[in-house]
């Protein structure tokens, strides 16, 4: 190349400039996606890294901790809520999506403070995530909810009951931007009610349960035909049930099933008509139902539709049709343990109440016999023992109960699963207080709950042992920690109460 | 030749072209092909950079839709995204690759002395014919692949994986027909349609080894296609940048298997396919 032909300074100055019109033209230096990327990237490794930790807190070590909640921070704070929350709402379509990673991020912060089970930390969290991130409707309703559920599974009723209207007001069922609808808004209604009825504010409760019928019947129109429609549907009918309205909640169930996009719902309607039917006392419909779901809808729906049939022809008063039925579900074996369970013990329960009590034994020990862990096994047993003792039977009634207590120290024995040995543990107490032995029905009590101190033991047994351990043991201690135990169980108002008073009686002035 | 001896001449082939790659010079035309991928892999991997989102972000939307813009959709697609781009370069370049690497190889095999420098110079001219002629086979594969996908949308089980054989087979197939014109263009000097032309000769005297030949260069991809289309379950085991490691690899035996084709098929045709001494077409 000759001298002359080489590009001058001037040249090489006018070419970088066209080059850098050119960049500027087409979008480079746009740093937009860049930040998506690193916020949505940050976001999810923080969610991954909180994700291993959940499968099991204990085995997570002090990096472990440290890692994820070092990787929440480091989005949380790259990508504050207040300058995206700026931008989204300069219009910004890319700055949505940093600020919904940079929610996620917070999200999964609040998550790691309620693994750690710092409690007011995490409800802190939750309701910052709510306030910060008010403009991506997903990520401040996803912290609402998780707060709430929080407030509700500590046993802060009020407060989350507070929290589930906000959800209700605050939030609207559809989210603006997709169209999807918020389940958990409208979820929130019937919580609230739910709650309202069990403090005795049954007029709340319906006028709540009224505004979420209104809200879904509001969203129906723009929906019909369309998937949402048939669960929207639901909704209506179970606030209709909940408020007594049998035969609307049996309506809105009918316009589900004719909705066009049903299918996939219509066998559970179908078995879900006939269950109301049967609860507001309209047998043969039940049964029309019933018989509908299981004859058209395969196999897995049949042996739940042949119960309902079972209880509607005994509704109907005709015991040898639905002892008949009940012997169907056992016999088609259709691998459905719970429902054969249930069919085992709904005959036994009739063939009791038909006065067949040897027919009504067998059938009990057979339940035990087929399925020894599952409850109505448990519930078989106390039945058997109670029958004799009620009828004065004692040596009857205490060869049952040796026979049970054997069959439950060698569950006890040889089952793993916490959950059997919380249930045959509290199965055993029961059996011991059945047969008079106050002090090893209670001493067992103590022993579960020692060995599961967060076990879903029953409240108002718990008060029973306390009762019995403070006036006929005079055991004081065992007696306050059975008290302190149904205390921390009792959902109902009254129960929860008595159990205080009883701790604050035994427990004694502060010293 | 007889099918038996093709299949032995392959055999040889397979022996000779493993030999000879020590021979750095014949890796020159797959080092430059490489080289490009790579940028290109890596330009796909760093589409969001602020440096390249106005170029390769388009391009990434229009093959992969809007997930694929996304952290972790992106790795989800990469595959696909990557294999479409490919397309394209092994359309181009990869072809002209094929023919400068068939000139080095039968230089290798006939002892001359060439160098890459002077291969390149001999088949610069004909790049344009290069790429025209392998064009028919990557518009087949295209074709055949996207009818059987399409016929198979929405079938499950056994009749997706005979489908997944059947475009495999398929694919080797094709690939056996178009084999050596890279070398009757390069080494007989002929054009776009005397190359063609030639091709059933070219089947007449080698079909049996070039099938052959195509399934061997098969089987060390397979199990790194089955990798790559698995890309889903390596995102959501939370390793989503492997797919990226997958890619690379997969690159790299791709080119490593064109390396081995390319010796194996201009020695199969210097050795059944072309007209030997006092032959004439």
């Amino acid at each position: 190349m000759s001298v002359h032909a080489r590009p001058s300074a001037r040249g090489r100055g006018q070419v970088a400039a066209l080059l850098g019109l050119a960049l500027l033209v087409s979008g480079c230096g746009d740093a937009r996606f860049w930040a998506r990327w690193r916020a949505e990237r940050g976001a999810w490794r923080a969610q991954r890294a909180v994700e291993r930790i959940e499968i099991n807190p204990l085995l997570a070590g002090a990096g472990d901790w440290a890692r994820a909640d070092a990787a929440c921070r480091s989005v949380v704070t790259s990508f504050p809520a207040e300058a995206w929350s700026a931008r989204v709402r300069a219009g910004d379509v890319m700055a949505f999506d940093v600020l919904e990673a940079s929610g996620r991020a917070a999200l999964s912060r609040a998550r790691l403070e309620v693994l750690h089970d710092r409690r007011e930390a995490a409800v802190a969290g939750y309701d910052r995530a709510r306030r910060d991130y008010a403009a991506v409707p997903t990520v401040s309703l996803g912290a609402a909810v998780a707060r709430a559920n929080l407030l509700a599974g500590w046993g802060r009723a009020a407060e989350a009951e507070a929290a589930w209207s906000e959800i209700a007001r605050d939030y609207p069922a559809v989210d603006p931007r997709t169209g999807t609808i918020f389940e958990a808004v409208l979820d929130a209604s019937v919580l609230v009610a739910r709650d309202r009825r069990a403090r005795g504010d049954g007029t709340g409760a319906d006028s709540v349960l009224r505004s979420a019928e209104a809200a879904c019947l509001l969203l129906l129109p723009a929906r019909r035909g369309l998937p949402a429609a048939p669960g929207l549907w639901v909704r209506v009918s179970e606030a209709r049930s909940a408020r007594g309205d049998a035969a609307g909640a049996r309506l809105a169930l009918r316009q589900a099933l004719a909705e066009p996009a049903a299918a996939p719902l219509a066998a559970w309607l179908v078995l879900r008509l006939a269950a109301q039917a049967l609860e507001s006392a309209l047998p043969d419909t039940a049964l029309v139902y019933a018989d509908w779901a299981a004859r058209d809808f395969g196999g897995a729906q049949r042996p739940a539709a042949l119960l309902v049939a079972a209880q509607a022809w005994r509704a109907r008063g005709v015991p040898d049709s639905a002892l008949q039925t009940y012997e169907w579900i056992v016999q088609e074996d259709s691998g459905d343990l719970d429902k054969a369970a249930e069919a085992r013990f709904g005959r036994a329960r009739l063939l009791e109440d038909l006065g067949r009590w040897d027919q009504a034994r067998g059938e009990y020990h057979a339940l035990v016999s087929a399925v020894p862990t599952h409850p109505l096994a448990f519930e078989s047993m106390m039945r058997v023992v109670r029958h004799h003792l009620g009828r004065g039977e004692r040596i009857l009634g205490l060869t049952e109960a040796r026979h049970a207590l054997a069959a439950l120290d060698a569950l006890i024995a040889s089952q793993q699963d916490d959950g059997v040995q919380v249930r045959a543990g509290e199965t055993r107490a029961r059996l011991l207080f059945e047969t008079e032995d106050i002090r090893g029905g209670c001493g067992a009590l103590a022993a579960l709950l020692r060995r599961y101190p967060e076990a879903a033991l029953d409240a108002g047994f718990l008060m029973r042992a306390g009762e019995e351990a403070e006036k006929r043991l005079n055991d004081t201690d065992l007696a306050l920690e059975l008290y302190r135990a149904g205390a921390a169980r009792a959902v109902a108002p009254e129960l929860r109460r008595q159990a205080r008073a009883a701790v604050d009686r035994m427990a004694g002035p502060p010293r | 030749m007889k099918t038996l001896e093709q299949l032995s001449l392959t055999g040889q082939a397979l022996s000779h072209t493993f030999r000879e790659s020590r021979a750095g010079r014949l890796w020159t035309p797959w080092l430059v092909l490489g080289v490009l991928q790579g940028a290109v892999l890596l330009a796909l991997l760093g589409f969001a950079h602020p440096l390249l989102a106005w170029a390769v972000a388009p391009v990434v939307r229009a093959i992969g839709g809007e997930p694929a813009l996304h952290y972790p959709g992106f790795y989800r697609a990469l595959p696909f995204l990557y294999s479409r781009v490919d397309l394209v370069m092994g359309a181009i370049v990869g072809a002209v690759a094929t023919g400068w690497s068939t000139r080095l190889f039968a230089a290798r095999w006939r002892r001359e002395a060439l160098t890459a420098g002077g291969a390149w110079s001999e088949i610069a001219p004909r790049a344009l014919t290069l790429v025209l002629a392998q064009l028919p086979f990557q518009l087949l594969v295209l074709l055949f692949t996207g009818l059987v996908d399409r016929a198979l949308a929405g079938q499950g089980g056994l009749v997706q994986r005979l489908g997944y054989f059947a475009t495999l087979g398929g694919v080797v197939g094709m690939q056996a027909l178009f084999l050596y014109l890279p070398a009757l263009i390069v080494l007989e000097r002929r054009g776009l349609w005397r190359a063609l032309a030639g091709l059933p000769r070219a089947w007449a005297r080698g079909f049996w080894a070039a099938l052959l030949l195509g399934l061997v260069a098969l089987l060390p991809l397979l199990p790194l296609y089955g990798l790559g289309q698995r890309s889903g379950l390596l995102v959501d085991r939370g390793t989503p940048e492997l797919v990226g490691w997958v890619t690379a690899i997969q690159m790299l035996v791709a080119l490593t298997v064109s390396f081995l084709l390319a010796g194996c098929s201009t020695l199969v045709y210097l050795g059944a396919v072309a007209d030997q001494p006092g032959e004439e077409e």
